[in-house]
């Protein structure tokens, strides 16, 4: 066996699970909006990006206020993560995309809307926060909880994780179990007859992105909580999430909780293999080869079968 | 929307006229009867690496502010900063050029960064106008016989080596890891690092590239596998303060040295106090915050005068020496202040005594205009502040 | 203050000339139509004159932006061929832009190969292209199977993959470090150097021939077939239109014009590295091709003129709005798209095409509603 793959695998392993759970929440926003819409919003990088920012200017001016490293102020910046996140998914909707829907666009036009809609919210952060990396102040203190062989599990990997396989495992439960979920799967599956069984559309759609902004919200707090944040830093996590909504089916909730992990894996791993410099070579790789023999993905198209 | 069209029709009209009328050149040197004569600027002044340029810019215009204040110039010198976004070697070239045809040109500092240099150094050639940098430290650049550029500060060979050798001797590490960004500067840091580390007879045991990014969790791990002594990382600031944090995140003990890129004010908060401590940097410059000389320590406060209160980082020492070698060189041309001539006068410049160092050049045709007194400096972060450890030398002997 | 004044006129002026084309573009566009036949050499004539004349006026500054727009209306063609035409999304464009810059620049020596042979840049010329084509031939054959959203990922893919294998096959193309002293072209023993005249009027031979190859492309068979795949794949494919193969045309047409503007670049700045081949450079060149009009090469040329310009014209603006230009791109990507998707110049064709529901829409989710009509108020429950 490789000396890659033997001696460094379980710390592999556990950094792949991490980045990969923060690619599965984004990448679930990305699979719903494409299930429903048969778009990739290319500007859920920037939704994600905002989500950072909704956690971080709070916990910035509490700090100021007074010591914040205790855990709840994590849990209490949520809210306007996921909340200006949602925020920022629901106007793209309204004022980019909607307007194409109407006038019965071509998808090209969707996708450089999409495109723009991604540069001009970078450009709004970036004349707003300017370019220096911001850091979240400090809430949790990474604690080392326990050790596997040579390997140190802190009480962060456990959080991202954590808060990963909830987000999915709620998401499925609304998708399934709830009237917004049927009308989404509906749409997503027949959105002709969906229409004529008296589901509002439009609603459903604005509901499919506000849901993509809420978890990419909380994507944004873990990922400013083990990292530092500024204007672009959502477009190589974007790609990725991407790849791994491809990579798990697009349109399928499973589908991107079994891509993100996997890509996380086959990126840490690769690094450790080859030399961090072929990273993302590896990522964009895993892109091209499942689009060009696999597009269906590792557990096929999900909440609705494809039609052209 | 009809008429919202004629009404912004209107303005654009009126806005049009207005632009053009104002940009009517005011006559230059409304203040007196001096002639003008210009020295450009070039580098990255509103981009990702602005925080390594700005501080230059505004440390080469205090000189000149100085320089036109005494009144014991012929000439009234105008500083051009020209700013080359992201320093990308593709748009240099047309400022340059910007900076050629205007005739009252008449010598340039910079470009800041190895890339851009490289894409203008055919162009001052040519049209025989001298640059000096202040920090584009790329090795190549003073081995293609560019008789026009001269470069200011210390370059990579030496910085690169100083590391090696800080981590090899002076901090005993027997295992080291060399990692850069993939830029030209960093990966330059890097390769001779690591021949020197080898050279010195100590393990490199991982030698690898990451692009700058937010998440190196792959890196740290590879690190917490190999577990070097020392990490040796050649690269930028912000990067390299968020590798140290993550570092530290993850248990990872490793000594860690990186180079004039990383050593900017922004290290110690970008990294968090805690993790920032015991870190070192090579560098061919003088921190003047940090350094007792009375010459840096009226630097200092004039910068702050200046600059409401902003202390002068990274590269502001080397830049203000440039522009005091064109003061001098223009003070000696007198009446007469032409290109050929302040060519001449900086290539003869003897023991030019600046805030960073002496300065002389090289004349060996594979290393050409490179300062004489390298001046490799190592900076320790103690107790939440950058201090100065003294010259390589004399940190290990 | 004076950058403001000065954006404000543009946008005024493109408002201005929005309108114009709506009451007199059709007009002027049928005029010219029907005398096209000795109409189109004329334009071509005059301009050619009037441009290379400009080489004299201008000054050298000027003359390195008139450069660098040749350089980017080059780019804006190529990538107008498979956008505009052919419709395919390729974000991925500045690979073709890297592989002509390196292939000049490796193929002359100046690289860390050591080549037996010693090409001058008109040697390299032909053979760049060739290479292009292929490249757009490889990357092509894989993909355009593909949807139009998935093609737009894996193009971008490529197209950093290009870069990456640019910064770390060290002993091909130099690595990070890049590759320098790239000789100049000459002619009759006359070099070059680092002059700018010779290079602009390079430029305009180029931007003009490659005119007329794509022109003569799109009045052919070759441009019937990009309409039709363009307009409704799938019923092009049933009427016997083999969409594969000329999907691929566009590919490799887009690919060599992309790979000239490159080849003509590293010989004029005499350096290449992967630094100038980001991929936000991909998006500045789709920027120019939307909001020049898609499907319009002289759309196209416009488009790349004010990627160019009006940057330049607004450098006097605060550092921080500035900073966020590629912003300004990116919203008028959007603006454009909703509601003059046809761009500046328009091509007859296409502004059919994007204004009124082409088959390709999102079929019930918005085509086939009337604006603002939404269905029935209830919930799935309420349904009968």
């Amino acid at each position: 066996m490789p000396d890659c793959l033997s001696h460094s695998l379980l710390l592999r392993v556990v950094g792949g699970l991490t980045t990969g759970s923060i690619y599965a929440l984004i990448a679930l926003g990305y699979t719903l909006v494409y299930g429903v819409l048969r778009l990739i919003n290319f500007a859920h990088s920037e939704v994600f990006m905002f989500g950072t920012f909704g956690g971080l200017i709070p916990l910035i001016w509490l700090s100021h206020h007074g010591n914040v490293t205790n855990a709840w102020y994590l849990a209490i910046a949520a809210i306007p993560a996921m909340a200006f996140a949602a925020g920022i998914a629901f106007l793209l909707e309204r004022l980019a995309y909607r307007p194409l829907r109407r006038r019965g666009a071509t998808r090209l036009s969707f996708l450089i809307s999409a495109i723009g809609a991604s540069l001009f919210l970078q450009s709004v952060v970036l004349v707003w926060r300017g370019r220096d990396y911001e850091t979240y102040p400090d809430t949790w203190k990474v604690k080392q909880l326990f050790t596997i062989g040579n390997v140190q599990i802190s009480n962060h990997d456990i959080l991202v994780f954590g808060v990963m396989i909830v987000m999915v495992i709620a998401l499925d439960l609304l998708v399934h179990r709830t009237r917004i979920g049927k009308g989404i799967r509906a749409v997503a599956q027949d959105p002709e007859t969906a229409g004529l069984m008296g589901v509002n559309i439009d609603r459903i759609i604005t509901a499919t992105f506000i849901i993509g902004g809420i978890l990419a919200g909380v994507a944004g707090l873990m990922y400013g909580l083990r990292f530092n944040t500024r204007f672009d830093i959502g477009f190589i996590p974007g790609i990725k999430a991407f790849t791994a909504a491809v990579l798990g089916g697009i349109g399928n909730i499973r589908g991107a909780l079994v891509g993100g992990i996997v890509l996380g894996l086959l990126e840490n791993i690769g690094a450790g293999c080859f030399g961090d410099q072929w990273k993302n070579v590896i990522a964009f790789g895993v892109l091209v080869l499942v689009l060009m023999f696999r597009p269906t993905g590792l557990l096929g198209e999900g909440v609705s079968a494809q039609k052209a | 929307m009809k008429r919202v069209t004629r009404v912004l029709a209107a303005i654009a009209i009126v806005s049009l006229i207005a632009a053009v009328g104002c940009s009517k050149k005011t006559p230059s040197g409304t203040g007196g009867t001096k002639k003008e004569v210009k020295i450009g600027f070039i580098g990255d002044l509103t981009g990702s690496n602005s925080a390594l340029v700005v501080p230059g810019e505004n440390a080469a215009a205090l000189a000149f502010d100085q320089a036109n204040a005494k009144g014991d110039l012929k000439v009234k010198i105008t500083f051009v900063p020209l700013d080359n976004k992201e320093a990308n070697p593709t748009t240099a070239p047309p400022l340059a050029q910007q900076l050629i045809s205007d005739p009252e040109v008449v010598g340039v500092i910079g470009p800041a960064f190895s890339g851009e240099t490289a894409a203008v150094q055919p162009l001052f050639k040519q049209a025989g106008l001298v640059h000096i940098t202040q920090s584009a430290t790329r090795a190549s650049l003073t081995a293609g016989g560019f008789t026009t550029f001269f470069r200011g500060v210390g370059g990579d060979t030496d910085q690169a080596a100083a590391a090696a050798k800080l981590a090899v001797k002076g901090k005993s590490c027997s295992t080291v890891a060399v990692i850069d960004d993939k830029s030209a500067y960093g990966q330059g840091y890097g390769d001779i690092a690591a021949a020197s580390v080898k050279a010195l007879g100590a393990t490199v045991v991982t030698r690898q590239s990451v692009a700058p990014a937010t998440d190196y969790t792959s890196l740290v791990g590879t690190l917490t596998d190999k577990k070097p002594a020392c990490v040796i990382y050649g690269g930028y600031e912000p990067q390299s303060s968020i590798i140290v944090k993550q570092m530290r995140e993850k248990g990872v003990k490793a000594i860690f040295i990186s180079g004039d890129g990383s050593k900017s004010t922004k290290f110690i908060p970008d990294a968090g106090k805690a993790a920032a401590e015991g870190v070192l940097f090579t560098c061919p410059c003088l921190d003047a915050n940090v350094s007792t000389d009375p010459a840096a320590v009226q630097f200092v406060s004039d910068f702050k005068a200046k600059y409401n209160g902003t202390a002068p980082d990274i590269y502001a020492p080397e830049a203000y020496d440039i522009a005091n070698i064109f003061v001098s060189v223009i003070k000696g041309c007198g009446d007469n202040v032409t290109r050929q001539c302040v060519l001449d006068g900086v290539t003869n410049l003897k023991d030019f005594k600046g805030l960073s160092k002496t300065f002389n050049w090289t004349t060996d045709p594979k290393a050409l205009h490179e300062v004489t007194d390298k001046g490799v400096n190592i900076y320790e972060i103690k107790n939440g502040a950058i201090t100065l450890d003294g010259n390589i030398n004399t940190v290990v002997p | 203050m004076k950058g403001i004044l000065i954006f404000a006129a543009i946008i005024a002026a493109v408002l201005g000339w929005t309108q114009f084309d709506r009451r007199f573009g059709d007009r002027i566009r049928s005029y010219y139509d029907e005398r096209e036949r000795w109409g189109f050499p004329v334009v071509m004539l005059g301009s050619l004159v009037i441009l290379s004349l400009l080489s004299l006026v201008l000054s050298p500054p000027n003359l390195e932006l008139a450069i660098l727009v040749g350089i980017y209306a080059l780019l804006a063609m190529g990538l107008n061929v498979v956008v505009g035409f052919a419709g395919l999304l390729d974000l991925g464009y500045v690979a073709f832009f890297a592989i002509g810059a390196y292939t000049m620049a490796i193929l002359s020596n100046a690289g860390p190969l050591h080549l037996p042979w010693h090409l001058n840049f008109w040697e390299i010329f032909p053979i760049g292209i060739v290479i292009a084509l292929v490249a757009g031939l490889l990357l092509g054959a894989p993909t355009l199977r593909l949807r139009g959203d998935y093609l737009a990922i894996v193009t971008l893919g490529f197209g950093e993959i290009v870069r990456i294998l640019a910064e770390n096959l060290e002993k091909v193309t130099n690595g990070a470090k890049g590759i320098t002293a790239i000789p100049h072209p000459s002619i009759g023993g006359h070099n070059f150097g680092v002059g700018q005249k010779p290079y602009y009027l390079l430029l305009v031979a180029a931007v003009f021939l490659f005119i007329l190859i794509i022109r003569s492309l799109n009045n052919s068979r070759v441009g019937r077939a990009w309409a039709a795949i363009r307009e409704d794949e799938f019923a092009a494919e049933s009427m016997g239109v083999p969409t594969l193969k000329y999907k691929l045309w566009a590919f490799a047409i887009g690919a060599s014009t992309a790979c000239a503007g490159g080849m003509i670049y590293g010989a004029k700045i005499s350096f290449v590295s992967p630094e100038s081949f980001q991929f936000i450079i991909s998006i500045y060149i789709l920027s120019a091709v939307v909001l020049g009009g898609l499907g319009s090469t002289v759309g196209a040329i416009i488009g790349g003129a004010a990627i160019i310009l009006v940057p330049e014209m607004l450098r006097s603006l605060p550092e921080r709005l500035l900073d966020a230009r590629f912003g300004v791109f990116g919203l008028a990507l959007v603006l454009m798209m909703i509601f003059r998707p046809e761009g500046i110049v328009p091509s007859r064709r296409r502004k059919a095409e994007l204004k009124g529901g082409a088959a390709e829409t999102m079929g019930p989710i918005g085509a086939g509603l009337p604006p603002g009509a939404e269905m029935a108020t209830g919930t799935v429950e309420d349904a009968p």
